[in-house]
């Protein structure tokens, strides 16, 4: 029972007959007819599937997901009607793949295609069965992108071997291009879109790019955000924001002082507004997580807690649709952007003519000094708000940093992120877990429940603060273990190396 | 790996359409088939299209296990492997102890075979030879079709007088009524009788049917062409008893 196979992606429709043409005389691909369905192809906004090759496509009850790298096709049958989730889809490798690529995006119809199903027999002169190629034609309008696979059968790699060859002569080598073959609609949207900095340009330039692409990204997101489709637009959109915040607060003097107050209080008040749905969301989406924390006979009156959290969700959430909509914020973002404009003749900081690369080397060395100072400070009993100011300044340079990457060697940005990323995991959640307990506590206050239901509600509260708290403790423990790494030589060096020689230069 | 033959020191009982037939119900079932055929006239690989092999022919073929695996085919079903025919039965008596006594002696080709598959059916020829001896030396369970009727009994009581006198486990005989026309007294008197004196009988009886005979119209199981036909299932409800009796064995 081989299980021999080889895979093909031809750009084109691969008929039976046109291969038969190809075959010996002996052995001869039964042609079967069969109708072709129509499909969706689906993707993410940010289209992560159209970044990996594949090609997921709905059709009918049916998702397929095809590789134009490695030709291999999934298959799997849906029995009930799908959000198109990856998350919510039965339990499979497909399943499990589509959600590492895609985790919380919604799969938005990107195209519309034909889709032919392929199953032919290789018989020989006795009509005996000696291979098998399957595969799926994907058509949209004349263009068409076949993916087929041979299937060996023991005993008869001759007759296999024939139909690779057969294959071979109608590959054009290299996989092709399905974005050229199939018209996609993809939005072309990117969260981290490549930002072009210039080492000697100077640092007002750099600033402006910056500022002006992450309000371009904030702002793509906003109709995401007003029709709810995943939880990933809002994301993208605050992050952009504080992107341009810390910009703003961290390039000192390179806009006028009272500028960088009034625009850092103009997104400080949008970022508010929406901080939370965002706290509404991060409690639902790790719902699952709460509930594993709790013993079972609690459970009752965490769905209660968890009731009242999606309600408010969907408050705080028409709440900021309503702003989304407004004049009012129509009028701010355009504001925003105009200020930002090149026609715009800002006054300028002390430094907004320093070149970049050397202003920015400057800015990352300061902050990385000053986070190894508290760093090395930190002990067992050194006293929570330093661990807070650890992370605000581990924050900062991680924002620094990132800004300037599109001016370092790539790679050894992204070493150096690893390790900050790191180091930051164990932060993040140490304050999460501290933020999650003081929003609970003042969710108690919030909402008085009477009766039985009020006090399973305070009951699970209280087990998950708790549980909040210890969690918290252990990331300390684990922060205090993991400073070590972080301000080692090694990190130094490279710090020093990267950051160092720019400072220095002219 | 479970080896079940399909016997009968009688031609002409309907050996070959059980074999094809309860190889695919096996395979159907999920279970790994390879379906040997031991019978020179080759009808088995006939039913599956397969052409026979050359190289079988030659001797020694058994001893060198890679071309025997070699030799196998895959055929048009799932699970469902075949050995096609014309082989020297002397060295087969080698391969098949070896395949039983995996453990001592197998070689690493035939150590391959043994994990290929969960069962292997051997289509027998109709005689009491060496072969069939050791056909009965190693396989677990033996089916053997009986036609009810006088003459087919008395090869029935021949064969397990056989068994008795060679000392081999009579109760790896597995009789079953094949061919049957209940519209026959002769027949129903016979199987009336042969259930009485022989416990082991199983239940399962396969009618007389055109739809069987038309496999060699069709050259495919008759399960995989007339699967819906009663007298076709029953090679279905025959399988499921057999199978029964293997797992019962595994305990």
């Amino acid at each position: 029972m081989t299980n021999d196979s080889r895979q093909f992606v031809i750009a084109g429709a691969v008929t039976g007959r046109k291969i038969n043409q190809r075959l010996p005389k002996g052995s001869k691909l039964k042609l079967c007819g069969s109708e072709p369905q129509s499909g969706m192809v689906l993707d993410t906004f940010d289209g992560i599937l159209a970044g990996q090759g594949k090609l997921l496509i709905l059709a009918g009850t049916t998702l397929i997901c095809a590789d134009v790298q490695t030709a291999k096709t999934d298959v799997l049958e849906l029995s009930s009607a799908w959000n198109r989730f990856a998350e919510t889809l039965p339990e499979c490798d497909l399943k499990d793949h589509l959600v590492r690529l895609t985790a919380l995006r919604l799969l938005f119809p990107v195209g519309e295609v034909d889709v032919l199903n392929l199953f032919l027999p290789l018989l020989d002169e006795e009509k005996k069965t000696c291979c098998r190629l399957s595969g799926l034609i994907i058509s949209q309008e004349k263009q068409s992108l076949s993916f087929l696979q041979t299937h060996a059968m023991r005993g008869y790699d001759a007759y296999h071997q024939q139909l690779i060859q057969a294959l071979d002569g109608q590959t054009g080598g290299a996989a092709p291009e399905y974005h050229e073959i199939l018209t996609l609609e993809t939005s072309g949207y990117s969260a981290k879109p490549e930002i072009r900095l210039e080492p000697d340009a100077p640092v007002f330039d750099s600033l402006r790019l910056l500022v002006t692409t992450y309000l371009n990204v904030a702002r793509k997101n906003e109709e995401g955000v007003i029709a709810d489709y995943d939880t990933e637009f809002l994301h993208d959109y605050r992050v952009s924001l504080r992107k341009i915040r810390s910009v703003l607060s961290l390039f000192k003097n390179v806009l006028s002082e009272e500028d960088t107050a009034h625009l850092k209080q103009s997104f400080s008040e949008i970022m508010k507004e929406t901080n939370l749905l965002r706290d509404r969301d991060v409690y639902l989406l790790s719902k699952p997580d709460y509930f594993s924390m709790v013993p079972p006979r609690l459970h009752r009156g965490l769905e209660t807690l968890f009731e009242m959290l999606e309600e408010e969700r969907n408050r705080a959430h028409q709440a900021i649709r309503r702003m989304l909509k407004s004049q009012d914020y129509q009028n701010i973002m355009s504001g925003l952007e105009n200020w930002f404009g090149p026609d715009n003749e800002q006054l300028r900081g002390e430094f907004a003519n320093a070149p970049s690369k050397k202003y920015g080397c400057g800015l990352i060395m300061k902050r990385y000094r000053k986070v190894c100072r508290i760093a090395k400070s930190i002990t067992v009993e050194t006293p929570d708000e330093t661990i807070h100011e650890l992370r605000i300044q581990c924050k900062k340079l991680r924002y620094l940093i990132e800004s300037f990457a599109p001016l370092f060697p790539k790679k050894q940005i992204k070493t150096l992120l690893k390790k900050l990323k790191r180091m930051q995991e164990h932060l993040g959640l140490f304050n999460d877990r501290s933020v999650q307990q003081v929003s609970l506590e003042e969710f108690m206050n919030n909402h008085t429940i009477r009766g039985k239901k009020g006090l399973r509600l305070a009951e699970s509260i209280g087990a998950l603060t708790s549980m909040l708290y210890s969690e918290q403790l252990r990331e300390r423990d684990l922060i205090v273990a993991n400073l070590a790494a972080f301000g080692s030589p090694e990190t130094r060096t490279a710090f020093n190396n990267l950051f160092m020689i720019g400072e220095n230069d002219k | 790996m479970k080896i079940v033959a399909c016997y009968s020191n009688k031609g002409g009982v309907g050996k070959t359409a059980t074999s094809v037939n309860l190889a695919y119900a096996c395979a159907q079932r999920g279970y790994r088939t390879l379906l040997c055929d031991l019978d020179p006239q080759g009808a088995s690989g006939f039913y599956f299209r397969v052409k026979p092999s050359a190289k079988l022919k030659e001797q020694r073929f058994f001893k060198d296990t890679e071309r025997f695996i070699k030799a196998i085919r895959a055929s048009d079903f799932e699970d469902l492997d075949l050995l096609p025919a014309n082989m020297t039965f002397r060295d087969f008596d080698i391969f098949l102890s070896r395949m039983k006594h995996s453990r001592s002696r197998l070689n690493k080709a035939l150590d391959s075979v043994n994990h290929q598959y969960d069962v292997i059916l051997l289509d027998c020829p109709p005689n009491i030879s060496l072969l069939s001896e050791n056909i009965f030396k190693v396989a677990h369970k033996i089916v053997v079709p009986v036609i009810p009727t006088t003459l087919s009994e008395r090869t029935l009581e021949q064969l397990y007088d056989f068994f008795k006198d060679k000392g081999y486990a009579k109760n790896k005989i597995l009789p079953f009524f094949s061919m049957v026309q209940r519209g026959k007294s002769l027949h129903v008197e016979t199987m009336e009788r042969l259930r009485k004196n022989h416990k082991k009988i199983l239940k399962a009886e396969i009618p007389f049917s055109t739809h069987i005979e038309k496999m060699g119209i069709h050259r495919a199981p008759a399960l995989s062409f007339a699967g819906r036909k009663p007298a076709v299932q029953s090679y279905e409800t025959l399988w499921a008893e057999v199978e029964s009796k293997i797992v019962k064995k595994r305990r």
